[in-house]
């Protein structure tokens, strides 16, 4: 089935780990796992045809160093490396790196890596190929003059940030345009203080929104879209339930939402899976585009399960240098697909990590259920990495049908010796709000508000 | 070494200890003639544990040998689960160090070199009499070669691996008789 990779080293573990190993042996691909001290007892380690040992638990010194995973495939002799998500999955150097050493790097050039993880590159790129993006200034405004005439344009409220500014600092939202020159005075001598660097950013400020993205696969000349996902249930910026379709768009919206992304694509001439990720204004109903992510991302079942397209295994096949079989009219998007992230962690107590031993474990089953987990009796979770234990996805013929099946396998699941967030994710789709589908990113926080 | 207070069980519950505790980037000991370093930082210097590249040329028939087959799951309970098949052993826990025995683990993935270039003598052979800063093998990380050194006085016990070999992070290599 390939003709140049014919083996794939999965640099990253847990279950997306699984998930590559999974495609590698369907495709008929060796799978070569790498993993640090602390996973040495886990499934991708038993499942894979040959498992390697690169470093201690830390992943500074294992999942995310460059130069021994490199040394591993050099030295092991494997022909391509699948980074998964996280770790190295977005790093152009580490894209480059393969590149240099002959290695197949499973994603795109470290050149668009580079470009599209760039946010103003990204933004001059979206703009460029008629993608809408938030309306506001085009890069830094350093003259106050032209930040009122800017600020005038975009409308209130916006948001004032400073371009040297992040992590919350240097922002304001200007409400109306009473306050706007002294807020922008302000924010601009507080800039020259602290950063020494006046220079600021305006855009429109979005209060009500639903968070969108485009799930495209493409081989450098043709690009597909597989619709889009809507994960809008999110806790601080961390996503917990994504579901496909968006219960936001209709038809027409939808198809200029992923034409929008397919264009983006392929202005860079696109080559991999990729994502592209949009915000949703529920006020004047009109998307906007925020970044490109350009890897395989967590939610990608969700596609998986509304299209039947098997998007590793398409993306292992357009590292390979094979042209996208698939055209966009034999995509067809059908049912509804809901996945809830299961964390070990204790949502009665401000969802506080709680790492240990799984001492049952009982996965649940039956139609439309897809569990994507690396847990097995008697795992022992270890403190270094995410809390993320597996993905529950269940598909449904229609949005009702998957949030009852839903609720049925999170009660059927068992997972004992450690607090998961199985039963808050219960909680969150039988609510009304989740359950109406009207609900923007602060739903969760408002619901976990209105338990305590 | 024998007023020396320290041992390797000792520097192993250091690193052990360091690789817990979250606010320790870097430590570095000196005792009595032993240097210990240890670093969570990128591009820091490895003062001994690794020494700086030795300026051999990289072989030019550079070993690409097919990984490693893993066993299936009946694998008998105290193997680690990565156990390469053939005549290699990759647990510490299958090898039992004796206190009077010192064993050279793979400080990093890479290829094993018993010999500074191919066909030129190996480094050293079972039972021959090692130095501290004797060098006993090579290993290739990324084309840099960096040299193992036997860290006590004694002899070449066993060697588990052989000559162009990957191997793993931590995988023993070769053990050495104390004196």
């Amino acid at each position: 089935m390939l003709n140049k990779i014919k083996s794939v080293m999965i640099a990253n573990r847990g279950e997306i780990s699984l998930r590559i190993i999974r495609a590698c042996q369907e495709l008929g691909v060796e799978s070569v796992a790498i993993y640090s001290e602390a996973d040495k007892d886990t499934l991708p380690v038993k499942l894979a045809d040959t498992a390697i040992c690169i470093g201690p638990a830390p992943s500074q010194s294992s999942y995310q160093n460059q130069e021994a995973i490199i040394s591993a495939a050099l030295a092991f002799g494997v022909d391509a490396i699948h980074p998964g998500y996280g770790f190295l999955s977005e790093k152009a150097d580490f894209a480059q790196k393969c590149e240099e050493n002959g290695i197949i790097f499973i994603g795109p050039s470290a050149d668009i890596i580079g470009k599209m993880g760039d946010k103003i590159e990204a933004r001059k790129i979206a703009d460029s190929a008629s993608v809408p993006t938030i309306p506001g200034s085009d890069g830094v405004v350093t003259e106050p003059k032209r930040a009122l005439e800017i600020a005038e344009n975009v409308g209130f409220p916006l948001l004032i940030k400073a371009s040297a500014g992040g992590g919350g600092r240097g922002m304001r939202v200007v409400k109306s345009k009473d306050t706007l020159e002294k807020d922008l005075n302000e924010i601009m001598s507080e800039a020259e203080v602290a950063f020494g660097d006046s220079s600021v950013y305006i855009e429109k400020y979005l209060t009500d929104i639903r968070h969108i993205e485009v799930q495209l696969l493409a081989d450098g000349k043709n690009c597909v879209h597989l619709g889009e996902r809507d994960c809008t249930a999110q806790r601080r910026n961390q996503k917990l339930v994504e579901e496909a379709p968006s219960p936001a768009l209709g038809a027409a919206q939808r198809d200029e939402l992923c034409q929008s992304a397919v264009r983006l694509a392929q202005k860079v001439g696109y080559k991999s899976a990729g994502t592209v990720e949009y915000v949703f204004d529920n006020i004047d109903k009109k998307f906007y585009f925020i970044e490109m992510n350009t890897r395989v991302q967590v939610e990608h079942p969700v596609s998986e399960m509304i299209t039947g397209v098997d998007i590793i295994k398409e993306q292992i096949k357009i590292a390979d240098g094979q042209a996208l079989e698939i055209k966009q009219e034999d995509i067809v998007l059908s049912g509804h697909a809901i996945e809830c992230r299961l964390n070990a962690e204790d949502p009665e107590n401000g969802f506080m990590p709680c790492p240990g031993t799984i001492s049952n474990y009982r996965p649940p089953g039956g139609f439309g259920i897809r569990m994507d987990s690396h847990l097995e009796s008697g795992y022992k979770i270890p403190p270094y990495y995410d809390s993320m234990i597996g993905k529950l996805i269940c598909w449904g013929g229609d949005r009702d049908e998957a949030i009852v099946r839903m609720t049925r396998a999170l009660s059927e699941m068992k997972v004992e010796g450690i607090k998961t967030t199985a039963q808050f994710h219960v909680e969150l789709i039988n609510s009304e709000q989740f359950k109406s589908g009207d609900f923007n990113t602060v739903f969760v926080a408002s619901l976990l508000e209105k338990k305590n | 070494m024998k007023d020396l207070d320290i041992g390797f069980d000792d520097l192993k519950r250091l690193t052990k200890w360091m690789r817990e505790s979250d606010d320790i980037r870097e430590i570095s000991l000196s005792y009595n003639g032993l240097d210990f370093f240890i670093s969570r930082n990128e591009n820091t210097q490895r003062a001994v544990t690794v020494e700086a590249p030795v300026a051999t040329e990289p072989s030019a028939s550079t070993a690409s040998p097919s990984p490693q087959k893993n066993k299936q799951e009946e694998k008998k309970a105290p193997e680690v689960a990565s156990a390469p098949a053939g005549k290699t052993v990759s647990s510490v826990a299958e090898i039992s160090v004796g206190d009077n025995e010192h064993l050279v683990t793979a400080p990093m993935v890479g290829t094993f070199y018993e010999a500074p270039k191919p066909g030129a003598p190996a480094f050293v052979k079972v039972g021959q009499k090692v130095e501290p800063r004797t060098i006993v093998c090579i290993i290739e990380v990324m084309k840099l070669m960096n040299n193992l050194e036997a860290k006590f006085n004694g002899r070449v016990k066993e060697i588990y691996v052989e000559d162009q070999q990957p191997v793993e992070f931590g995988q023993p290599i070769m053990l050495i008789e104390k004196e």
